[in-house]
């Protein structure tokens, strides 16, 4: 154990005092945290959508819908003409734009009607997300305000009113659906005359109990959306930077993958590894060494960006215990791989092409470029082979997913594992060749 | 001390060692001479015990393989690559390799000092050793190899790219080495290295010991004889071979009163490899 210890040291030492090393393996990953952590901060790691609304109607009704947009937290809303947020949007500097067209405010809900007014929403095509989720926010807001008509039951009878003055000057009606409509707007007439009766006797009547609360009659417009969140507690991340230091770390790990990787070949290249193979150690410590090192290395990088992330960031270690496991895996996972790569060739521009092009691979499939939750269906499934992927995951269980220990078992199996196969393999391809 | 039987060693197609016996005795310095790819450096890692050879033997101190640990204590070796760490100081270089023989605290401190006294680095030994020039690396890199205080000491090529003090400084530590006891083996392609240190010389080419003897055994067997050059005034240069030289000079000033100028080619190891192979030590 003393060699190991002693060729881990050394190592450590080398790494501390070699800037380039230690940008990649620590700093790096810490900008690279701060960077994505700031870029995603927000609500629940959302960005808002910037949107011009061009009210051509100026309406009650356009206005009105104008305000529940602008509740939205999803969206902000900015004032230009049309040319102006056309421009815009092709620029990019917008998201969309929306024109609420003349008459919008004047079409009635029941009246049928050639030309219907048509808000138009201006997007880039590429666009496909967003244009899915503007879509849903102006639906909900429009339908909100129907909501409010049909409980308001003055505006409702003068929505009728309307409507039916509309209905029988339609030429395009029969003059029997014009008896059929007639009929229904009367009924509702009568229904929201009875309503709004009932409620001024409400009004008039002693208060007492529960009274009050029957003023508003208990009436829901089609289904109620309730979400509820899966697990024992929250399971959303509480800001962004508890999804991009785990993703840091990776990034830190792979940098000590490439940093040992690269000083093993040199100590070949030097002729260090034949000093210290005549040594009186067994052969296999040196490399063994070499793997404590970077797993040591790559357990003080999680620690230290942990640290930082909960003492600046407040991110939370809701399982502290299971995270300790989770970045011991990990670490060890990657150990192991570095051990493999070092294998991949003689000199030190082969084996750091090969250390780069793999590690790039894995974290790009792994979540380290492209956040786990914003990766097509097909790059997810892939993900589900990145060692990268069962690190973050296995970081973030502990951090903020509250996985259980079944959950987190896979992947710390996973990376077990590959840790071990990465240090046997490595070692073996490493002494083939070298004369035992 | 060292005893090697039949080596035998291939990279692939190519026989690097070729069927090699040799035997150092304890407290000799034994040179292996040969050109650049003579396959000395093949040999020494096969002694050392890191490259397993394909056939044959080592021993060590009487019976010891040279891969057991205990022959590996007795072992010192400077490899022909500075083996160093630029990142580490020369102390710090020591140190690292003395624990692994055991060294710790206050012993350890002093051993590194005494070695670094010893090639001449002690004012140094807090600087990093990639500070340092080529000959500078190359005493501590020497100094690597004697930090545990070895019994057999392997230097391969130990002078190559070295200003002539740093030269001189690694003779007068091998000479030092030598009269303490020590058992060495060097190689080198310079002839004159061997000449000056070397008690016992092996004359190595395409793997295989061509001749191995003292100095002036291989000069006596395969130097052939010494050539008088004789200048008499306003003739040619004239070369004669003579057996005594010093016996030839009365005789030769007596022959030639108008004698200008007269030299002794004594043969040297030079041309010992050049009457075995028909080819030159350098130049290869």
């Amino acid at each position: 154990m003393i060699p190991i210890l002693n060729l881990a040291f050394k190592d450590l030492k080398i790494l501390l005092r070699d800037r380039g090393g230690l940008f990649f393996v620590l700093v790096f990953p810490l900008i690279y945290a701060l960077f994505f952590g700031a870029i995603f901060s927000g609500e629940g790691g959302q960005s808002v959508m910037r949107i011009s609304v061009i009210d051509q109607d100026r309406s009650e009704a356009s206005q009105s819908f104008l305000q529940r947009l602008e509740k939205s937290p999803s969206l902000s809303l900015e004032g230009h003409s049309l040319a102006e947020a056309k421009a815009l949007v092709r620029r990019g500097k917008l998201v969309a734009y929306c024109v609420l067209p003349k008459g919008l405010g004047e079409s009635s809900l029941f009246a049928p009607s050639k030309n219907p007014p048509k808000i138009l929403l201006g997007i880039d095509p590429s666009r496909k997300a967003e244009k899915g989720f503007l879509q849903g926010i102006l639906t909900e807001a429009w339908f909100a305000g129907l909501q409010e008509t049909f409980m308001n039951t003055k505006k409702m009878r003068a929505e009728v009113d309307r409507s039916l003055k509309q209905a029988m000057g339609a030429k395009n009606l029969s003059s029997v659906d014009k008896a059929r409509l007639r009929d229904m707007l009367v009924s509702i007439d009568k229904f929201y005359a009875s309503w709004e009766q009932k409620r001024v006797q409400v009004k008039s009547m002693p208060q007492s109990g529960t009274t009050q609360q029957s003023e508003k009659p208990q009436i829901q417009m089609g289904p109620e959306f309730i979400f509820q969140g899966i697990g024992p507690k929250r399971v959303r991340p509480a800001s962004a930077f508890e999804v991009s230091f785990p993703s840091s770390i990776l990034w830190g790990m792979i940098a000590c993958v490439s940093a040992f990787a690269l000083s093993i070949v040199k100590e070949r290249v030097r002729g260090t590894f034949l000093r210290l193979e005549v040594a009186p150690i067994p052969k296999g410590s040196i490399l063994l060494g070499k793997a404590f090192a970077c797993f040591l290395a790559a357990t003080a990088v999680c620690v230290l960006l942990l640290l930082f992330a909960s003492l600046v960031f407040g991110v939370r270690m809701q399982a502290p215990f299971k995270l300790l496991v989770g970045v011991l895996m990990t670490a060890f996972c990657f150990s192991g791989i570095m051990m493999f790569v070092a294998s991949l060739g003689k000199t030190e521009q082969a084996v750091a092409g090969a250390s780069w092009a793999i590690m790039i691979v894995m974290m790009m499939l792994g979540g380290g470029m492209v956040p786990l939750i914003a990766m097509p269906s097909w790059m997810a499934q892939l993900s589900d082979l990145s060692p990268v992927k069962w690190g973050i995951l296995s970081l973030e269980g502990a951090i903020w997913r509250h996985f259980s220990w079944m959950e987190l078992l896979p992947f710390l199996g996973l990376l077990l594992g590959v840790g071990i196969l990465g240090l046997l393999l490595g070692t073996y391809l490493q002494f083939r060749g070298r004369g035992g | 001390m060292i005893r090697a039987e039949g080596l035998t060693y291939s990279f692939g197609s190519r026989r690097a060692v070729d069927d090699l016996s040799l035997s150092v005795q304890r407290g000799c310095c034994f040179g292996l001479l040969g050109p650049n790819g003579a396959g000395k450096t093949t040999t020494i890692r096969m002694l050392t015990g890191t490259l397993v050879p394909d056939s044959g033997r080592v021993l060590m101190d009487g019976a010891l393989d040279p891969s057991q640990k205990e022959s590996k204590r007795l072992i010192g070796f400077a490899p022909q690559a500075l083996a160093l760490y630029d990142e580490l100081s020369a102390r710090e270089n020591l140190a690292f390799l003395g624990r692994f023989y055991g060294f710790s605290g206050g012993a350890l401190r002093k051993r590194c000092d005494e070695v670094l006294e010893l090639v001449g680095l002690r004012e140094r030994a807090k600087d990093l050793a990639g500070s340092f020039s080529g000959g500078m690396k190359r005493r501590l890199n020497l100094a690597c190899a004697l930090v545990h205080a070895p019994k057999i000491l392997f230097l391969d090529e130990p002078t190559v790219g070295v200003d002539p003090q740093s030269r001189n400084r690694i003779f007068d530590n091998v000479k030092d080495l030598k009269a303490q006891g020590m058992t060495i083996l060097y190689t080198t392609h310079y002839m004159e290295e061997a000449e000056r240190l070397c008690d016992r010389v092996a004359i190595m080419d395409q793997g295989r010991i061509l001749a191995e003897g003292s100095v002036a055994e291989l000069k006596n067997s395969y130097g052939g004889t010494p050539i008088l050059r004789i200048q008499v005034q306003d003739q040619e240069e004239e070369l004669f071979p003579i057996e005594d030289p010093m016996a030839e000079i009365p005789r030769l000033l007596a022959k030639h009163p108008d004698l200008v100028s007269f030299e002794f080619d004594r043969p040297n190891l030079e041309q010992v490899f050049l009457r075995l192979t028909g080819r030159k030590l350098r130049d290869q």
